[in-house]
């Protein structure tokens, strides 16, 4: 992927560039806000992480004149600040998505990949299928090997999104956010009971679909065939 | 209610305000003082002119015995009694008495009276043609050498006119003042009650989170126009204060996280190219600092909703489908600890705030009530109207926390004994703490008997 990182703290811009690298990404880096929009604008990006205190011009701008030149492209904002109304304050001026620095590396990277893929998945979809897993999401059914599974709402909300993002890898956080609509770090293990839960109810007998990424999330996948 | 209706209420309730203000309570007791002092000026003139026409008419009357008996020329009675003749006929202001030692009238136009000197008042009327209306006599009387009488009075009727038209006088003041005491009192109270409700709106207005607004300043230079200039100020320096508070902890946010994110970003070099037993140590240091940062992140968000005030972006947030969401969530936990955990809401419940901030305020709360409790326990959120407004309740039978501790674990990092072996760190019942009260509700634990409760009364606004 063509990645543009806008970001004056050349340490930080340092670890993020050597790791994806290594994610075989293609990185640009603009250390100020004015090279950051004049590079954001020039386009061919396919996310754009941006800090939001930047010297010359800060990120929320940044991001209003891009999206006021009606450029699409996926935003994330990779920044310190965490008020209550920050993170609104970002996804309101275009953003897509909002990490908070420190960070660990596995995040930024699973929330790059599912930005980056966002556009190519069409939402009209009515039919999920990995494997011999299948969910109908107009009688919001779910089938495995042909065997109907009986799901709990959250599960099933769950279960849809893993499948929607086959492949990829989703953290904890993003799990949080985007099926439980929760945006504070619970002292429960949440996701991990639901996720225990499905595994149960999907068959502990047959191949694993939802795969544990260590350090990272979790990633439904078919089982590699042999 | 009706227009007219609601109209009428709304008048009615000005009107209590406006006679229950303390302004027109002022206004009524100055024209109390007033009325008061307008009496005491009326006694004191009333008690000296009485004095004055009192003496006036006794010189008179002194004189005019004098004359009588210069006239006669001495005291023989056939002449005093041929002038008092003539006197009656040609002087009829005075009344005149001559009578022997015997009591036995002589001459002029009056009935017969004890034969006492000096001067004297006659109440009971004394004149030949008396009548009920007439006023007392006043008079001089002398006793000749002789024995006989001689008595001139004049009638004391120009006294009493005065008397009663200084009466008539005081009940006219006396109405004029209460009369204009009461109107002006009404309508000086209206007057300053409109200004003082301006202020007070625009205090309510500031008080609802727009820390921007301010007071109307009506531009007369009056005392009220300094104090809500003196008010003014007091919201600029407020907001100035509120603003540095808010840039402050941005400040050490940025200034601490910058350099914290860097610390992590080194750990994580650093654990990636590890192997063994280094790794693991550098893991858990990172697993140490991911704590740091969220007791961090918690303690700064505490404080931000603490010094909050906007409601502006607060929404109406229905609580049934939040309690769900809720229910679902932590429900694997509590079976995997074999706790129950239900809801009892009533399912048209809406309370005005952030849902956000709401979910995680009920989400500490459940999680207490969870990790606090032993194996078995039974954990529900409840949710009702009430009089006051709406009424949310989580409560578990677990071991409680003792009443005199409720203050105590409402605090920023306060555990209790029992709880010092659970991970957590104190914080999340300082955070429903500030969360409820950035709602204005209000957070009362109490004794599940046995358990904790803990209510949430969302007032109706
Ligand atoms: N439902 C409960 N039953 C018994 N004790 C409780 C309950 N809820 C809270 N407490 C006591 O009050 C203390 C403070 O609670 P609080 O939620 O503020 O912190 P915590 O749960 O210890 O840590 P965290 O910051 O992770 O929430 C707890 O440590 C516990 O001792
Ligand atoms: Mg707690």
């Amino acid at each position: 992927m063509r990645l543009l990182l806008i970001e004056d703290d050349a340490e930080t811009a340092a670890f993020i560039d050597e790791a994806l690298r290594g994610q075989a990404h293609e990185l640009q880096l603009a250390v100020d806000g004015r090279d950051g929009l004049i590079c954001a604008v020039g386009g061919g990006w396919e996310v754009i992480i941006v800090d939001r205190m930047l010297p010359a011009l800060d990120g929320l701008s940044i991001v209003r004149t891009l999206r006021a030149t009606g450029s699409q492209v996926p935003v994330l904002f990779l920044t310190t600040l965490d008020g209550i109304d920050d993170r609104v304050e970002g996804l309101n001026a275009g953003a897509d998505d909002y990490l908070v620095k420190p960070f660990a590396m596995a995040e930024l990277i699973a929330r790059i990949a599912a930005l980056g893929r966002r556009r190519e998945r069409t939402s009209t979809v009515t039919h999920l299928r990995v494997a011999d897993l299948e969910m109908d999401l107009l009688d919001r059914s779910v089938r495995r090997a042909a065997e109907p599974v009986m799901l709990q709402p959250r599960e099933f909300r769950l279960l849809e999104h893993l499948m929607r993002h086959e492949g990829e890898v989703l953290t904890r956080t993003m799990l949080l956010e985007r099926v439980w609509d929760f945006h504070f770090d619970p002292n429960t293990n949440i996701v991990e009971s639901h996720v225990s839960r499905l595994r149960d109810k999907l068959g502990r007998h047959r191949p694993e679909l939802i795969h544990t990424v260590r350090g990272s999330g979790y990633m439904l996948r078919a089982p590699d065939r042999v | 209610m009706s227009d007219t209706t609601a109209e009428a209420v709304a008048g009615r309730g000005r009107a209590r305000r406006l006679i229950g203000s303390s302004l027109f309570r002022l206004m009524l007791l100055y024209a109390g003082l007033f009325s008061l002092s307008v009496m005491v000026l009326f006694v004191v003139i009333g008690i000296t002119t009485d004095g004055f026409m009192t003496r006036q008419i006794d010189a008179t009357v002194a004189n005019e015995v004098a004359e009588v008996r210069a006239d006669a020329g001495g005291d023989d009675p056939v002449r005093l009694r041929d002038v008092v003749h003539g006197l009656v006929q040609t002087s009829p202001g005075f009344y005149y008495l001559l009578q022997d030692r015997t009591g036995h009238v002589l001459a002029g136009n009056m009935s017969a009276i004890h034969p006492t000197p000096g001067q004297r008042s006659l109440e009971r009327s004394h004149r030949q043609y008396a009548s009920a209306r007439d006023a007392p006599l006043l008079g001089d009387g002398v006793i000749l050498p002789d024995g006989s009488y001689l008595f001139v009075g004049s009638s004391a009727g120009a006294r009493r006119e005065m008397r009663l038209s200084l009466l008539r006088a005081f009940a006219w003041s006396l109405g004029i003042i209460v009369m204009l005491g009461l109107g002006g009192g009404l309508l000086m109270s209206m007057l300053v009650l409109r200004r003082i409700e301006a202020i007070s709106r625009a205090i309510r207005t500031i008080m609802g989170g727009n820390l921007s607004q301010r007071i109307p300043v009506g531009g007369s230079d009056d005392e009220f126009d300094h104090l809500s200039d003196g008010l003014n100020r007091m919201l600029d320096r407020i907001e100035t204060l509120v603003g540095s508070m808010r840039q402050i902890s941005n400040d050490i946010a940025h200034d601490l996280r910058t350099p914290l994110t860097r610390l992590r970003q080194r750990l994580e070099l650093a654990h990636r190219d590890a192997t063994g037993a280094l790794a693991e140590q550098l893991d858990a240091a990172l697993t140490y600092l991911d704590g740091i940062l969220a007791t961090f992140t918690s303690l700064l968000r505490i404080s931000q909703i603490e010094a909050r005030i906007r409601e502006e972006d607060f929404t109406d947030v229905a609580l049934t489908p939040l309690v769900q969401t809720l229910i679902e969530a932590y429900g694997p936990t509590a079976e995997a600890q074999q706790q129950t955990l239900t809801a009892d809401l009533r399912d048209d419940l809406m309370v005005r705030g952030d849902s956000h901030l709401l979910t995680q305020l009920l989400a500490n709360l459940v999680e207490n009530a969870l990790r606090h409790t032993p194996v078995g326990s039974h954990v529900s959120i409840g949710g009702t109207r009430c009089t006051g407004g709406i009424v949310v309740t989580v409560a578990d039978d677990g071991p409680g926390i003792p009443a005199d501790q409720h203050d105590f674990v409402l605090g920023r990092f306060a555990r209790l004994d029992a709880s010092r072996s659970t991970p957590g760190s104190g914080l999340g019942l300082s955070l429903v703490k500030a969360v409820a009260g950035l709602h204005g509700a209000s957070l009362e634990l109490m004794d599940n008997q046995p358990g904790l409760l803990c209510q949430l009364l969302f007032r109706k606004p």
